[in-house]
């Protein structure tokens, strides 16, 4: 794991009250990919596409860790790159059509249970319904704050926007989201 | 609740956000994450650092003795440029030399717009059975590759690589509609994928021809009979048509666009519109900025060379040719190597072959 270490390695993020990512490529994979994962197969509908992404996001990073600056949070950058490669399968897909029966959820896994996770499934299905009701912002913002785990200022810094204008994109996301539960649209 | 999520407060009801939040966080923890996955692109991507952390050592390790190989290969280099002059005084300047017969052979019904070399030489692509685009090396280091096109009722009619050599653009045509695609193939790093660059109904694209930097495609549209050169930007997806005619092929600078019109190869200059015709013929291909090379009906390879207010034309004679019939020279790496389709009777099919100049 050589290439991961190209500074001299610190115990701490904080480091002198800066921010300061030590650890090898390897080990934050072991810690980013359960979330990215999540992050793509909660954007995409078939599940076999989310895992391809989730490889290209990883193989991609792999090739430019060299270009991570270590001063910023990981979670930023990996996400700014899941982000952009989904936005750019989305692009490239937009005239194909999705296989309505391949929705999130449907293909077993390790982690599958079948009695809980026909609840969830249908729960998921209703929630991302009413995501897609929302502006792309909208939609975006309140992705990557809840589904990827990131801090308001994270997704400021994938989304190339402002703090406070993240914080006006996931309010407002968050009211008409809230009012769709309440009056159960797309149900 | 955290700081940030402060921001509506006084707006709408805590309670109800922090439910609704509540539901976010529970639907994220419920999405299942695929483990088996993570375990196996673990096992890729350590395989990958050991390659890469290979090829940085490699460099160095070669230093030491590429400076001796350097001199007693001085003599060696020297024998083989006179060896290369003679060859070049004994062959002339107007002949190709088939040096790999067959490299590969498609199927009677395939056209010879459904292979084509990469402009460095590497590699050769081709459709397979209307669904796979394929590529063989021509080269050691290139690996071929395997890529399933876009599920079709109908079939994939041409290919052309582009200039990087990163992406190819292929035709398909069902029935009445056809679309352009511009495929990635899959690489180390990234898996393959294509996107739809045009589509339309009633007419046939064919012969796509990547412009110089690859942000533009041109391609002939047939519609009733009448054929036109249309160029779509394969960065914006805006379109224009250009010309009357068929089989666009841009030249390396981007400078010239050879079309075939009425059985006749022309020459349009893109800056000022003014077109030459250079003699009859079809599939044009630049073997550099002012030549290019094109197929008479007879099978005759047909070079021309454009000067400032005219041009050349002269016959370019295939050396260890077969019986098979020329049709159609694509020339890569810069002019020395070219792609020959050849059309073959007993058995009918199409032969594709290398040569070298």
């Amino acid at each position: 794991m050589g290439m991961a270490i190209q500074r001299p390695a610190q115990s701490s993020d904080q480091a002198s009250g800066d921010y300061y990512e030590s650890r090898p490529f390897t080990e934050l994979y072991d810690e980013y990919f359960d979330r990215v994962n999540r992050y793509l197969r909660c954007r995409v509908q078939s599940t076999w596409d989310a895992d391809d992404l989730t490889t290209v996001v990883f193989l991609k990073a792999l090739e430019k860790f060299e270009q991570y600056s270590r001063t910023s949070p990981f979670a930023s950058w990996i996400f700014r790159i899941a982000h952009n490669t989904y936005v750019d399968f989305m692009r490239k897909n937009r005239e194909l059509p999705v296989d309505q029966e391949d929705f999130l959820g449907a293909e077993p896994d390790d982690t599958w249970q079948p009695e809980r996770q026909a609840l969830t499934n249908e729960e998921i299905r209703l929630l991302r319904d009413r995501l897609d009701l929302l502006s792309q912002d909208q939609k975006d913002v309140l992705m990557l704050r809840y589904f990827a785990d990131l801090k308001i200022s994270q997704v400021a810094e994938v989304l190339g926007k402002t703090e406070s204008s993240i914080k006006m994109i996931s309010y407002r996301g968050l009211q008409k989201l809230q009012k769709m539960y309440e009056r159960g649209d797309s149900e | 609740m955290r700081e940030e999520e402060k921001y509506p407060q006084g707006h709408t009801d805590d309670q109800t956000v922090a439910q609704l939040l509540t539901h976010l966080k529970r639907m994220r923890r419920s999405v299942p994450v695929n483990y088996q996955l993570k375990a196996d692109l673990k096992k890729q991507l350590l395989e990958r650092m050991k390659e890469l952390e290979a090829k940085k050592v490699q460099p160095q390790a070669e230093r030491p003795w590429m400076k001796r190989k350097w001199v007693w290969s001085g003599g060696t280099v020297l024998a083989a440029v006179l060896l290369i002059g003679a060859y070049l005084l004994w062959w002339g300047d107007s002949s190709v030399t088939i040096n790999k017969q067959e490299v590969l052979t498609l199927p009677a019904e395939a056209t010879v717009e459904q292979v084509d070399i990469d402009k460095s030489a590497t590699q050769i692509a081709y459709i397979v059975q209307s669904s796979e685009l394929r590529t063989i090396p021509i080269d050691s280091e290139t690996k071929p590759v395997t890529f399933k096109l876009p599920p079709t009722k109908g079939k994939y009619v041409a290919v052309a690589w582009s200039n990087l050599g990163k992406q190819i653009a292929v035709v398909e045509q069902v029935e009445q509609t056809s679309r352009i695609w511009l495929v990635d193939l899959p690489t180390t790093y990234n898996v393959g994928s294509s996107r739809l660059l045009k589509e339309e109904e009633g007419v046939a694209f064919s012969s796509p021809s990547w412009s110089q930097h690859d942000d533009s495609l041109a391609y002939t549209r047939s519609k009733n009979g009448m054929d036109e050169i249309w160029v779509s930007s394969t960065i914006s997806f805006q379109e224009w048509k250009l010309a009357e005619g068929s089989q666009p092929e841009w030249s390396p600078d981007g400078r010239f666009l050879s079309l075939h019109k009425d059985g006749e190869i022309a020459v349009m200059e893109m800056r000022t519109g003014l077109i030459t015709i250079l003699g009859q013929g079809q599939w044009a291909s630049w073997r550099s900025e002012h030549e290019l090379t094109y197929t008479k009906a007879d099978g005759q390879l047909m070079e021309a060379e454009l000067g400032d207010e005219s041009f050349v034309n002269r016959e370019l004679h295939l050396r260890n040719q077969s019986a098979a019939e020329f049709v159609r020279g694509n020339w890569a790496a810069k002019g020395k190597q070219l792609l020959l389709i050849s059309r073959e009777s007993q058995p009918v099919e199409l032969v594709v072959s290398l040569a070298s100049r």
